[in-house]
């Protein structure tokens, strides 16, 4: 479905994604794990054309997506749910959803999709009317990830769900992404291994740019250096 | 009681006129942060176009008027588009496009001197001078068709930015541009959309100036600047904010020139300006300083 070959992207002078090459395949889950800085926002950022790469392929599903503009890639059903979960802080939970859908037409459909999103996340039923900046931390992140999802990607691009969440609010994100993937491709970059590592099917480990290991998720979280370096074991 | 209404009528006439400009600034502001200083020449620019629509004696003056608005509203995005686009991709600091934006200035004025000359014009009347008489306020009809017009302007606006989906994509290229493009929102035509709006609204406001007044290539200078520091001190960045600042200076400069002294009338603004960047400068409006480099 994503096929990236032999990536190269430079970010402010740094040699950021060396000769990165990766494939998802349609309903798989796959986690890219990796220490802060490696990489894997960068490489997110590039699958959805918001860093520009300097050379090697991006394809989804037989289109190249290299030097195609942020909001054509949408287009062609790609849902990112970046780091730091930048939602519009300033206008409602309601409203924010709806520009996650801003590029379709079908009005009956979207609103069944975000009874879909309140039915997954039912704290932003509850908070619906209320402006998006005014959430807790774990609100806001569901609100992230449900704005991707309105899209109604082919492909869901989620950049660390668990990133400044309390432990039990972890495993309830890690729950409801779990939910949505009965239904969805799921690209999954996390520092959070462990989470990562029980929900995906297949894992990348990412260093300081390039592509180390490759395996089935149950193979890597056996692996002794991951182990060591990822899971603290 | 009557010179207090007087003069209240008389400040909330060129209040009106303040802030059609000022949302521009503002508007701008929100989806570049970046002041376009060539903002006050596109008033100018559209009280002159059309007079030389009018001159081609074709269309009525209320329709030369009407294409004016919408001609206004063209260029200034096609200033964004041709230049501050060209300027924003190659990550040119914001100061080269404020440069930038103070050189199309000069370029409209100056181009509007060598057509023109710098003579004052008179618009052809169409509507009776005879000011109306309201117990011992004295209104010019045209002062009622530029509050009454810019008011509606005003909401039709808010009413744009607020509840249709491409005034929605507006707020959200304002608040965060990667996260905009990730909606699927085309952030070029967004910001294209916005120049067009503050564009026309701006030539409404040389049109009804124009109109109440008289038009001279140097009108936007001094209407421009008085209008920014409206949108300052509203809040720069804040719709609610720029018609407030609007008509707050525009009641001052009235209340200052009639009670205190008329040779301090342009001075006012400034003075407000220096006074709001001192004590409160994110407007009355304003949210702080949440500004993203």
């Amino acid at each position: 479905m994503l096929k990236i070959e032999n990536l190269h992207v430079y970010y402010g002078g740094i040699h950021a994604l060396d000769d990165v090459s990766i494939n998802v395949e349609e309903g798989e889950i796959v986690t890219i794990i990796g220490a802060n800085g490696a990489g894997k926002s960068t490489l997110l950022r590039t699958i959805s054309g918001i860093v520009p790469s300097k050379s090697g392929s991006i394809t989804f599903k037989g289109n190249n997506l290299v030097k195609m503009a942020p909001h054509n890639i949408v287009a062609a059903g790609i849902g990112h749910a970046p780091e730091g979960r930048r939602i519009f802080y300033d206008l409602t939970v309601e409203q924010n959803l709806r520009l996650g859908a801003f590029l379709r037409k079908d009005y009956k459909e979207i609103e069944k999709d975000r009874d879909r999103v309140f039915h997954i996340f039912p704290r932003l039923e509850e908070r619906r009317l209320q402006l998006a900046g005014t959430l807790s931390g774990g609100e806001q992140q569901m609100l992230c990830i449900g704005r991707a999802m309105m899209s109604k990607p082919k492909l869901l691009l989620l950049d660390e769900p668990s990133m400044g969440l309390a432990p039990v609010l972890v495993q309830e994100i890690y729950r409801e992404i779990s939910e949505i993937a009965k239904d969805a491709t799921i690209l999954l970059v996390e520092q959070n291994a462990y989470q990562a590592l029980k929900t995906a099917h297949r894992g990348y480990v990412l260093e300081t740019g390039r592509i180390v290991m490759e395996a089935k998720c149950l193979d890597l979280a056996k692996d002794p250096t991951v182990k060591k370096a990822y899971l603290g074991r | 009681m009557g010179e207090f209404l007087q003069q209240l009528w008389n400040g909330l006439s060129i209040g009106s006129v303040y802030a059609l400009v000022a949302v521009g600034y503002t508007l701008v502001f929100g989806v570049l942060k970046f002041i376009n200083f060539a903002h006050g020449s596109i008033l100018t620019l559209g009280a002159y176009i059309a007079l030389l629509i009018a001159l081609q004696k074709v269309v009525p003056f209320q329709v030369a008027m009407g294409l004016s608005m919408v001609l206004s509203g063209f260029f200034s995005m096609l200033t964004e588009q041709q230049v501050y686009k060209k300027l924003r991709v190659k990550n040119a600091p914001r100061l080269n496009m404020l440069i930038t934006s103070i050189g199309i200035s000069l370029l409209v004025e100056n181009a509007i001197v060598v057509y023109f000359s710098a003579d004052y014009h008179i618009y052809p009347r169409i509507m009776s001078g005879v000011p109306i008489q309201l117990g011992e306020v004295l209104i010019p009809p045209v002062d009622i068709l530029l509050v009454v017009g810019a008011i509606i302007l005003m909401l039709a606006l808010w009413f744009f930015v607020n509840r249709t989906l491409t005034g929605l994509s507006i707020k959200a290229v304002s608040m965060d541009r990667d996260a905009s493009s990730l909606m699927g929102i085309n952030v070029n035509r967004a910001i294209s959309v916005t120049f067009f709006l503050a564009g026309v609204m701006a030539a409404t406001a040389g049109l009804l100036i124009g109109m109440k007044f008289s038009v001279n290539p140097a009108l936007g200078g001094l209407f421009g600047l008085k209008s920014f520091s409206a949108a300052v001190l509203g809040g720069i960045g804040s719709i609610q904010g720029a018609y407030v600042g609007g008509y707050l200076i525009g009641l001052l400069e009235t209340f200052g020139a009639g009670y205190i002294s008329s040779n301090f009338k342009d001075a006012i603004a400034f003075i407000l300006l220096v006074l709001v960047l001192l004590f409160k400068p994110s407007g009355i409006f304003g949210k702080g300083t949440k500004e993203k480099v």
